[in-house]
């Protein structure tokens, strides 16, 4: 009997002592002043003020090879120079090219580049290397797809005339500002480990797995950066939070989970973007395609029903998906393209009104069973919805949205899978999805019905002839302006359109803030609306960005 | 002394059915309800209100242990009512088969038991199709090898006994045999066992679904629990880990002290200690 007294003793102490330690976790709202007297007293394991080190992942994407998508996350610009590139603001100005032309029929691209801008080995940048780089990405063809391009020629030093076998308007708003410009001389299948670009920083040494140590490339031709060394260190996120508390890394990036995080001398880097998660929803009944390019099943008998579609769509409430799953950070989505130039802005609908989804769902015949879950001539209102377990952020979004939409009587399966398997299923569940570029391809991409089971692109098979006019009105435009009323009109047009107004092959629910914890004294500089790609997006400016000193 | 022994085991046997009674009668009553996500109770420390906190959704960890902790019971008890069978079955097969029989179900024995179990089970459970089901058959089918060995000793050992001979001279058929003689004479072995996989079953269940290879984030799990809460534990949210570790702990331990404590009651050594 005493034994036993004494292990319930032991018990009771050992839960005070949790209970005591749970006392102690730091309230998350420090004071600013304490904030700033903080900081000063952070330990950096005596880096000096011009050199970094960084954790944004595991592994570093792309790998700084464009044939395995280097640039497509905007990140071409640390290491590499492109022909044009993207402001802040989305305009499209002048890199390596000095101006350009583009001839009224929008077939011929003309481009006069600078002669000063130097590879990190010291040779100088010429037309024959952009020659190079994009014929080599045309033929290998798997990420870039180039195909409009015709031939690329260079009628004298220093200029290239790309003529294109069609318009192609996004032409301008990816590959043009995307695509790293390969040394000719210098490129293999190695190229990752050794990588030579023209860009502010060369890559000093690259080890998978472990590190990437940066440094400024001596033959750069602009302004020197503040900062002459940064490493990116490869560490899983738990890793990286310990690392930045220890002082041995000085910004990471961090999940909604993480980003409230307290931690002296640091400061939360919350920055807008429209990288976008929501549901893909199969656009076709089953049975209908038969032969899709891809060879895996199509269609889904609930999520082709447009009122199901339609009932999500207003019937969730975002902010609270955003609430929920994303701490906060993030703002509602509508669709993959939220917030650029080319987006629609009446597709910001009113949601959070489960009467207006129950509305629609009953009209079109769903009533609501004795399990609360709905019925249409013997068709229950359910679907599975994939989603890839490693990625807690999308399993969280999947969570609330399903809790949801059981309320309005519809019943979301979850099945937790990962990318392998998840491509099989595409076209007959409904995926948890995510895109949002600085450009409209995923918009197209998605939509269109020529791209219907090839990889990841139009994955429910949408089909609205409608809709297909209007992007290729907007991808034949030679005028930016006017592809993007295309665009718009794609969108909505008053009576049709692909948006959260019209069919709604996917129903976007939210985007996420980019949210990166990192030493206050680090100036990220102008870091404008992030796209996709958490991982490089905070850095993709690195050598715009300074050291404040606040400790005088 | 003697009494006071027996009274501690069966106290144990008492104490660990009333646990494992109270997470099922808790089951029953407990609505789902607190089970939905809520942003305004995030990441609450264990408090009178929430006695396991909160996660990151906002959930009740003390109903999301409860209810995880009934998977795994559903999955003990089918896995270890399934590994009885395929071991009984097995085990007075190679007993009272010919010696080929016995040789062949002796090697499959040392093959499931020489391969990686875990391994093994994420291999079937991919195979029949993931989510619950793969993990109910993952657990149910691997379970057997090593009472189908003790089966079989023991039906090697009675098999020979003087009422057996005179059975079998009596002209009885083996099935009559085993029914009427062996079965008997093996069932406290049998029963026991059966409580003794259970551990080994809810265990690996676990580790399972904290590997994720198993069930949707939806179903509540103590692997898929323990493995969210691993995924944050810089945070330092310690009731997320501890707290549904310990329940494990304690089911394992009460299935365990159960088997435990009727093997010493059943064996005629121990019985009176």
């Amino acid at each position: 009997m005493k034994k036993t007294h004494r292990l319930a003793a032991l018990t009771l102490a050992l839960f005070c002592t949790f209970q005591l330690s749970a006392c102690k976790i730091p309230s998350k709202q420090m004071p600013e002043q304490e904030e700033l007297e903080s900081a000063m007293l952070r330990e950096r394991k005596g880096r000096s003020n011009d050199e970094l080190v960084i954790s944004m992942g595991e592994r570093i994407p792309h790998e700084f090879d464009p044939k395995d998508r280097y640039g497509m996350y905007n990140e071409a610009h640390i290491t590499h120079s492109t022909l044009l590139r993207r402001t802040v603001d989305l305009e499209i100005v002048g890199d390596l090219a000095e101006d350009y032309t583009i001839s009224d029929d929008g077939l011929t691209w003309t481009f006069n580049l600078h002669d000063d801008f130097k590879f990190s080995n010291g040779e100088t940048v010429t037309a024959e290397d952009v020659k190079f780089t994009y014929e080599m990405l045309i033929e290998d063809g798997k990420h870039w797809s180039m195909d409009f391009i015709d031939k690329i020629e260079i009628p004298s030093e220093n200029k290239i005339v790309f003529t294109l076998s069609e318009p192609h308007s996004t032409f301008i708003q990816s590959q043009l500002v995307e695509v790293p410009i390969v040394p000719k001389a210098h490129y293999d299948e190695n190229y990752k480990f050794n990588p030579i670009g023209s860009g502010p920083y060369m890559v000093k040494e690259y080890k998978p797995d472990e590190q990437a140590i940066f440094v400024v490339n001596p033959y750069w031709h602009k302004k020197e950066p503040h900062f002459k060394k940064w490493t990116w260190v490869l560490l899983d996120e738990n890793t990286a939070l310990a690392a930045l508390q220890t002082g041995d890394v000085d910004m990471i990036y961090a999940t909604p989970e993480f980003a409230d995080k307290a931690i002296e001398g640091c400061k939360l880097f919350d920055i807008e973007s429209n990288d976008v998660r929501g549901l893909s929803m199969p656009y076709v009944p089953k049975g209908v395609i038969d032969d899709s390019a891809d060879g895996y099943p199509v269609g889904n008998d609930v999520t082709s029903d447009p009122a199901i579609r339609r009932a999500l769509n207003v019937g969730i409430d975002r902010q609270k998906v955003v609430d929920v799953a994303l701490n906060g950070h993030g703002k509602p989505a509508y669709s993959v393209i939220d917030d650029t130039p080319f987006w629609n802005p009446e597709s910001i609908i009113a949601d959070n009104d489960p009467q207006e989804a129950m509305r629609i769902l009953d009209e079109a015949g769903w009533i609501l069973g004795k399990d609360k879950i709905r019925t249409k001539n013997g068709l229950k209102a359910e679907f599975d919805l994939y989603y890839p377990t490693a990625d807690q952020l999308r399993t969280n979004v999947a969570i609330e949205a399903a809790s949801q939409a059981k309320a309005l009587g519809i019943n979301i399966n979850l099945v937790g899978s990962n990318w392998d398997e998840m491509i099989t299923k595409s076209h007959e569940v409904s995926l948890l999805y995510a895109g949002g570029r600085h450009n409209p391809n995923p918009f197209y991409d998605s939509h269109h019905p020529s791209t219907a089971g090839r990889g990841w692109t139009n994955i429910t098979f949408y089909n609205n002839p409608k809709v297909t006019d209007y992007m290729e009105k907007a991808m034949r435009s030679s005028d930016i302006d006017e592809a993007n009323k295309y665009w718009k009109l794609a969108q909505w047009d008053g009576q049709a359109g692909a948006s959260t107004m019209g069919d709604l092959p996917y129903v976007w629910l939210v985007r996420m803030n980019h949210t990166y914890i990192g030493d206050m004294r680090i100036d990220v500089g102008d870091q404008g609306l992030h796209s996709h790609g958490h991982d490089w997006a905070l850095i993709a400016n690195i050598d715009q960005w300074s050291w404040k000193d606040i400790s005088k | 002394m003697k009494i006071d022994m027996r009274v501690r085991v069966i106290a144990s046997i008492l104490v660990s059915v009333i646990i494992i009674g109270l997470i099922a009668v808790l089951n029953l009553t407990l609505s789902d309800a607190a089970l939905n996500t809520n942003h305004s109770l995030k990441n609450l420390p264990p408090s009178s209100d929430f006695w396991f906190g909160t996660d990151s959704l906002g959930r009740d960890m003390f109903l999301r242990t409860i209810k995880g902790l009934q998977f795994s019971l559903y999955v003990g008890i089918l896995g270890a009512f399934m590994g009885v069978v395929i071991a009984l079955f097995l085990g007075i097969l190679a007993a009272v088969g010919s010696r080929k029989t016995d040789r062949i179900i002796m090697w499959f024995v040392d093959m499931f038991i020489g391969m990686p179990h875990l391994i093994f089970m994420i291999l079937i459970s991919f195979t029949v199709g993931k989510g619950a089901y793969g993990v109910i058959v993952a657990t149910a089918v691997t379970h057997w090898p090593a009472l189908a060995r003790v089966i079989r000793n023991e039906v090697n050992n009675i098999k020979n006994s003087e009422y057996i001979l005179l059975s079998k001279n009596l002209g009885k058929s083996r099935w009559f045999i085993v029914k009427k003689h062996i079965l008997p004479a093996i069932f406290p072995q049998i029963f026991i066992g059966f409580i003794l996989l259970f551990p080994h079953v809810i265990l690996h269940e676990a580790s399972m679904t904290f590997l994720g290879f198993g069930l949707s984030a939806q179903q509540p799990s103590i692997g898929i629990i323990l493995s969210e809460a691993t995924k944050h534990i810089s945070l330092g949210n310690w009731w997320l880990v501890i707290l549904p570790g310990l329940s494990l702990i304690i089911l394992v331990k009460c299935f365990d002290s159960i088997g435990e404590s009727m093997r010493l009651l059943q064996n005629p050594q121990t019985r009176y200690l």
